[in-house]
């Protein structure tokens, strides 16, 4: 080869490029985790969709907050706060505390007007950081912001006066105090915006691109703090400094009351921003032209040819070729896509091996989506425009108005030699303990197993093997109190067994019963905690944002040493279930039926989805379960984030690391855990789910 | 290997927690892993079987990081676009319109597809104006977005190009293009009597940057 003379070759790196980017200096997060000042909230937002993690530690005291921007004007907040020696004039001991807050901006800033915003500060726990807020912010300038507010509860608490609510109702003139731990979980209606009221407010400069400035009024007392803790409160005053490290990363440092110092981190996490937008997956042969494949004379007829020379394509993109059929100059395929989790990148990879592959004559490619050999859509894509399009600047958008979806009810039938088929691997597994007082954080990490033998479309056996090599969790001292069968409650006592434990070994059999329906039928041990029967059907049309579904199981609760016996407890369970996406990556949830204690209720659940496939979501249940019996935290809710392998790695990969976070984990309105649901089975196949991914189809 | 070695191993595996799979795909994932073994890295059979054809090849570097340079070798040239799909030997890709940037692959934040129809025959013919020059890229939500860009293209002063062991005399046309927020200049040597593009400076996505490309002519194997 001939080399490079490097003159006035790499020289260019001197001309800089201008790309413009005026990055708006982001507005402050608070102690508490959402936006605001020091202590004080204001009115603004953080930018929608992403998170905020946040850090703050003062002496004694460490607050430790997740706040995610729901909608553009709501968001809500999970905290964990550690108060230490907080009971140390009674009981003795520490405080772990989980608060919830949700803070909503009723008015956007506008030239002449401030941003308004109402907030709800830990409205369903103990109540420590109890606090109802009004408030205001302006900014002025690139530099200055001002704010002021008006607050009740906790910060309501220095600097009061009387509730100027009160002129509705007497009775919002007091605020009725915490009655016990019965009352956890709650959402204290009986207190908001009760008891005294204060003003509170403050000033943030932006001394350059990195630093800021903070002072505020506080009307937060400190009481508690003060009383127990050894605070001490000189001042209402507080100072604070914030330096942004990084464009994701803001450390910041400040007093409280004039006493104490205190330090926070904050860390914002975007989830349309993964290192690598769209992966860095090694692409796929561009299409060859058509005259070019005419030269090397393949056979229309010689349709075992065709099958070998796709079936050898698709495999080096990781895609399985079930079946194959010719008729007339159509090709028709079914596709299983264990790899890629936008569906439409399998779709765009597999027309292009497609036309690389087959005869000139062949026109059309029908492909049909499968996911464990059950049919899930039917996309058809015309030959000539994948010539076309392969360049065009709105080729993506072009090929999917061109593209035609349909149901895919009926299969071709396996070629020979596809099934029966078996995965299996070894890889590590993690399991967390959340929240326990006596150790906040447990965990095991050990080694895992998993086999699937699938034996004919839709028809497998699969199973889990678990290996604890280190781990805490068999530490926890805390038993069951529950008054209701103990369904779920009995973790510490699974969490006991050392050996290796069977953790999941199901026959299922996913079915088409019929056009836009969906079918399955699982026996087996489903989880660490059950074993039994289930059966499920789905209705879900390939256009719709709507799916309905029902479920019913038989199940016996497993004993505690993770091998096939059984414990007494038996029970049926099912549910109704309905399935909204409501598009711009909201999706809902509602499960109506009987759950594992024997209670009938209803679970809510809402998910921000995006369609990268990073998920955010929160979720309720409510059942004939009452509070009381329910135990600590009333009823049981939660938070979950998933976050997909292919977002974490930048190449595919199904999968995900997921993590639901409940306060407390009871036994009302509990469900017992299918590995393969049908809506999550299902849905990659979706004209929506496919459409939200579409500018996947031609990487 | 035998299979039961290989299932030893591989409890071996996870015990460092580690780990692998009959998933060839995960397997490779698993084995990017620091503590697992490293086989060399493959070229891609695409480069491969472009470099025994002879097909024409380019070199090209990111212009943040000169020393990483790469031979692009083209794999196959559209019949209905005149878009050529030039690989490297990891099996990255760019794609060239009669040598401007019209798409990018492999290197995350790709550029799916450009339209420089009306770049071309003012850079080719030497020509300033005015044109618009349209980009597609995935984000971070694999949407393809679509940017169109004003762009100014001018004449700067002629020059040369070193091809193999000659001087190619040519002229360079430079693109200043604007977005409503993005802009990049684009530097192109093109060779007067043909409307080659020997040589350029481009801009190539967020992620790539600029890179430099220069046509190559690759010894004879």
């Amino acid at each position: 080869m001939a080399s490079p003379h490097p003159q006035n070759f790499l020289r260019l790196g001197a001309f800089a490029l201008g790309l413009c980017s005026t990055a708006a200096m982001a507005d402050g997060i608070s102690s508490y985790g959402t936006p605001g000042l020091i202590d004080m909230p204001s009115a603004t937002t953080t930018a929608d969709g992403t998170f905020a993690f946040t850090t703050a530690a003062m002496p004694n005291e460490y607050r430790h907050t997740m706040h995610f921007q729901i909608t553009p004007r709501l968001s809500g907040v999970f905290r964990y706060s550690i108060l230490k020696e907080y009971f140390s004039n009674s009981i003795g001991g520490d405080l772990f505390d989980r608060s919830f807050d949700i803070h909503y901006q009723l008015r956007k800033e506008s030239t002449n007007m401030p941003a308004l915003a109402i907030g709800l500060r830990d409205f369903g726990g103990t109540g420590i950081y109890g606090a109802e807020y009004l408030v205001a912010t302006k900014h002025f300038g690139e530099r200055f912001t001002v704010t002021g507010g008006i607050g009740w509860g906790r910060l309501g608490s220095y600097g009061g006066f009387t509730n100027p609510l009160g002129v509705i109702d007497d009775r919002f003139k007091t605020r009725p105090g915490f009655s016990g731990i019965g009352e956890t979980g709650r959402i204290s209606l009986n207190r908001m915006f009760r008891g005294d009221a204060a003003f509170f407010g403050g000033i943030e400069y932006q001394l350059n691109d990195r630093t800021r400035l903070v002072a505020e009024y506080s009307s937060d007392a400190y009481t508690t703090e003060v009383a127990q803790m050894g605070y001490d409160h000189r001042t209402p005053f507080n100072f604070g400094i914030d330096y942004r490290a990084t464009k994701n990363m803001t450390l910041s440092a400040f007093t409280i009351g004039g006493a104490q110092f205190g330090a926070k981190l904050s860390y914002t996490l975007d989830p349309r921003s993964p290192r690598f937008p769209g992966g860095t997956e090694r692409p796929v042969d561009p299409i060859l032209p058509r005259g070019d494949l005419a030269a090397l004379g393949w056979s229309v007829a010689d349709t075992d040819a065709n099958r070998a020379r796709l079936m050898t394509a698709l495999s080096r993109q990781g895609l399985g070729l079930e079946s194959y059929a010719q008729d007339g100059t159509r090709a028709r395929i079914v596709i299983d896509n264990p790899h890629f989790p936008a569906a439409a990148e399998a779709l765009g990879r597999t027309a292009r091996a497609m036309s690389n592959t087959l005869p000139p004559e062949i026109e059309s490619f029908e492909i049909t989506l499968s996911s464990g050999g059950l049919p899930l859509s039917r996309t058809t894509l015309r030959r000539a425009d994948m010539a076309e399009l392969e360049h065009a600047w709105d080729g993506s958008w072009q090929s999917f108005v061109r593209a035609d979806f349909a149901d895919a009810a009926d299969r071709l039938p396996p070629d020979a030699g596809v099934y029966p088929k078996y995965d299996w691997s070894i890889l590590p597994y993690y399991s967390l303990g959340l929240f326990d007082p006596d150790s906040p954080l447990r965990y095991d990490l050990g080694a895992q197993f998993a086999g699937k033998y699938s034996i004919l479309p839709g028809l497998s056996v699969s199973g889990v093997v678990r290996q604890k090599l280190v781990g805490n969790l068999d530490s926890s001292t805390r038993l069951s109190n529950s008054v209701l069968p103990h369904v779920r409650s009995d973790q510490t006592l699974y969490d006991k067994t050392s050996g290796p434990k069977l953790t999941l070994l199901t026959a299922d059999y996913l079915f088409r019963p019929g056009r836009n329906l969906y079918g399955r039928l699982s026996a087996g041990y489903f989880e660490q905690m059950y074993a039994g029967v289930s059966g499920e059907v789905l209705w879900y049309p390939v256009e719709s944002r709507l799916a309905l579904g029902a479920e019913l199981n038989y199940v016996a609760q497993r004993d505690y040493e993770g091998g096939f016996g059984l414990a007494d407890y038996r029970v049926g369970t099912g549910h109704v279930s309905g399935y909204y996406d409501f598009g711009k990556g909201y999706v809902g949830q509602l499960d109506v039926g009987r759950y594992l204690a024997g209670d009938w209720g209803a679970t809510v659940s809402f998910d921000r989805e995006f369609d990268n496939g990073f998920r955010v979501g929160a979720f309720f249940t409510l059942t004939d379960v009452s509070f009381d019996d329910f135990g600590e935290g009333s009823f049981d809710k939660g938070i979950r984030i998933s976050i997909p392998v292919d977002w974490l790695s930048s190449t595919p990969g199904k999968g995900q690391v997921a993590q639901t976070i409940r306060p407390v984990q009871r036994d009302g309105g509990a469900r017992v855990s299918i590995a393969n649901r049908l809506y999550g089975e299902v849905r990659a196949g979706n004209a929506n789910e496919l459409e939200d991914r579409w500018g996947k189809f031609w990487r | 290997m035998h299979a039961l070695s290989r299932f030893l191993l591989c409890t071996l595996c996870a015990v460092t927690l580690a780990g692998c799979s009959s998933d060839p795909d995960l397997q490779k994932k698993l084995s990017s892993l620091p503590l697992m073994r490293k086989s060399a890295p493959q070229v891609a059979p695409g480069f491969a079987a472009a470099q025994k054809a002879q097909a024409p090849a380019f070199i090209t570097a990111p212009e943040d990081r000169p020393d990483v340079v790469a031979v692009f070798r083209r794999q196959a040239l559209s019949d209905t676009s005149g878009v050529g799909t030039w690989i490297a030997g990891d099996g990255s890709q760019i794609m060239l319109d009669h040598g401007i940037v019209v798409g990018t692959r492999g290197f995350g934040g790709d550029i799916l597809a450009a339209d420089v129809s009306d770049v071309l025959p003012l850079v080719q013919t030497l020509r300033a104006g005015v044109v618009t020059h349209l980009i597609t890229q995935i984000d971070g939500d694999d949407h393809a977005i679509t940017r169109a860009f004003k762009c100014e293209i001018s004449r700067e002063e002629p020059g040369s190009v070193q091809i193999g062991t000659q001087a190619v005399a040519t002229q360079t046309m430079v693109e200043d293009c604007r977005s409503s927020d993005t802009s990049f200049v684009n530097y192109y040597w093109v060779v007067p009597a043909t409307g080659e593009i020997v040589q350029s400076s481009q801009w190539a996505g967020p992620l790539l940057k600029r890179v430099s490309i220069r046509k190559i002519v690759p010894a004879k194997q």
